[in-house]
């Protein structure tokens, strides 16, 4: 796909001390001499050696060449490949926390070496070999006695707000990440937030006056330029206060999904026992056929099947709509230790656009395929009766996403299917398994199908025809 | 007076790291002050409050280093591998 040339990351233009970029397939980060005095910091400060011995930090290696920018370069480095990059948008509440005490817990590591964070960006978390790690080499300062920490607000917009409010109020708020891809802004959480945390001292001090401090003051330095920089002084112990307040208030915020059972919850299938095992014995059989090198799946719910790919070492996406079954899926993740299966939460009647400055500081789903092989399992009527999507649409959709598909055809005799056509007309002339073929064999090559036994459905392995088409993003 | 403007001056030059490239936000800032010392309190009295109770024999010296409820396991297993 791409040459010799280099091209920088369109996330990497805010910080002067440094920029990712990409050349030949891998991935750089070019330290400009301006970040110089800050990464000599980091490396010999032991800070680290510290955090990749905890494994808190993606570590990297420095490297000669290719030179991005010569002229600004003090060096190139590259870090460990993250298999799937992911925004905070597409993460469970569980995934959003973790992420959050990772940051303070690398704050006081910092703080305890005579570093600092100097933002606390939550896109600078990446979930790496099943657990969440900072990505940004070049977050760190050199710390002076006196400092405030200048990401404050952002971890309290990127990560204390959203957490809140899916925590106390409602676990959908979390989406107001995508509008607001700076976090949330406080002012707008504390409205949100319910009356109570009124009488949380944590929520009281970090959303509700913090949104009150910046009505206030905005704009004081102008007006009264050094006024107010001696209430701007704040100690070491001040520093470390904070953030282990801030852990501690975060630590004991949680979420249940209300009104399931956790234990029961994948229980509502149309599934026999047989039907489970047959469909599993298909798919691996196609698995071994593949051999891909990543997998997604789509519409994975709390990936059972997903699983089939990830214990065999697959670096493997599990995307479902359902918050609490992409919950469910990363507790098992983390009670595991798997190191290979990265639950996200995706609508795919709406899947993540490309967002941010100039459209591309933030990928598309589709920009960041088209992956080796995708599973579709019991989806299709979601997108092809719930939301109406032709199924030649849907083909030409997932033949930009993979190269192999395993995909399941539910008919109109199944029972899911049945009940979503059970309170409205049925318009669905082309959906049966005919149907199905003819649209999918315009982008693909039926390569196997197999009836599940103990239900109606038909497993499929399809591989896409020809190169993907380009999905015009309008 | 002189003491007053030089310390004026230097906690505008410490308060100013040419290294900033977010804007902290004047409020976030203040606020943040107003936290800061507070906790700064807090930490002390727990320190002095402990030691106390360590001198009455009260409690046992602890451990300082950071153990994190979430992924000691992973730690020894990353060391491991």
């Amino acid at each position: 796909m791409s040459s010799n040339e280099i091209s920088r990351t369109g996330s990497s233009f805010r910080d002067p001390a440094g920029f990712m970029f990409t050349h030949q397939g891998t991935l750089y980060r070019q330290i400009n001499r301006f970040g110089q005095d800050s990464y000599d910091a980091l490396m010999t400060s032991g800070l680290y050696r510290h955090l990749v011995g905890k494994g808190w930090i993606v570590p990297h290696e420095e490297v000669t060449s290719p030179v991005a920018d010569p002229e600004r370069a003090y060096r190139i480095i590259k870090p460990e490949t993250v298999a799937f990059i992911s925004f905070p948008y597409e993460w469970s509440f569980g995934q959003l926390k973790q992420a959050a005490l990772r940051t303070l817990d690398i704050q006081l590591a910092a703080l305890n070496r005579d570093m600092i964070l100097k933002d606390a960006s939550a896109y600078n978390i990446q979930f790496h070999r099943g657990r969440a790690v900072l990505i940004d080499t070049l977050s760190f300062d050199p710390y002076t006695e006196g400092q405030i920490w200048e990401g404050y607000r952002q971890f309290c917009q990127h990560f204390l707000a959203p957490l809140c409010l899916m925590a106390r109020q409602d676990i959908r708020l979390g989406q107001l990440f995508r509008v607001h891809i700076d976090g949330i802004p406080l002012d707008l959480a504390s409205k949100l937030m319910p009356r109570l945390s009124w009488f949380r001292p944590g929520m009281l001090m970090h959303l509700h006056m913090h949104a009150r401090a910046q009505v206030a003051y905005a704009g004081s330095d102008v007006d009264n330029p050094g006024q107010n920089r001696k209430s701007r002084r704040v100690s070491r112990n001040g520093l470390i206060g904070i953030a282990t307040g801030l852990r501690g208030l975060i630590e004991k915020l949680d979420w249940k999904p209300t009104g399931t059972e956790w234990a029961d919850y994948y229980q509502a299938t149309n599934y026999s026992d047989d039907a489970f095992t047959a469909k599993s014995k298909h798919i691996n059989a196609f698995l071994d056929e593949i051999q891909p090198g990543e997998l997604w799946d789509l519409g994975a719910n709390t990936g059972h099947f997903s699983r089939l790919a990830a214990n065999r070492g697959i670096p493997t996406v599990a995307f479902d709509i359902d918050p609490a079954a992409v919950e469910i899926n990363f507790r098992q993740v983390r009670a595991n230790k798997e190191k290979h299966m990265l639950p996200l939460v995706m609508d795919l009647t709406n899947p993540s656009s490309a967002i941010g400055w100039a459209n591309v500081e933030r990928e598309s789903l589709g920009q960041r395929g088209p992956v080796d092989c995708a599973m579709a399992l019991a989806l299709i009527h979601h997108l092809a009766i719930s939301n109406n999507v032709p199924l030649d649409q849907v083909a030409r959709f997932f033949s930009s996403l993979c190269h192999d598909l395993i995909i399941e055809f539910v008919p109109k005799s199944d029972s899911q299917v049945r009940r979503l056509l059970g309170s409205r007309k049925d318009i669905f002339e082309d959906y049966h398994e005919d149907g199905f073929e003819a649209a999918f064999s315009e982008y693909f090559d039926i390569k196997s199908s197999k009836p599940v036994d103990g239900s109606e459905r038909t497993l499929y392995w399809l591989s896409r025809k020809l190169p993907s088409p380009t999905v015009s993003e309008s | 007076m002189k003491l007053l403007i030089f310390s004026a001056v230097m906690l505008v030059l410490v308060l100013n790291p040419a290294h900033a490239y977010l804007d902290p936000g004047s409020g976030s800032a203040i606020l943040q002050g107003i936290i800061g010392a507070l906790a700064a309190i807090a930490i002390t009295l727990k320190l002095y409050w402990h030691r106390l109770l360590r001198f009455l024999g009260l409690r046992k010296p602890i451990d300082d280093s950071d153990d994190e409820s979430y992924d000691d396991a992973d730690q020894s297993e990353s060391r491991g591998g």
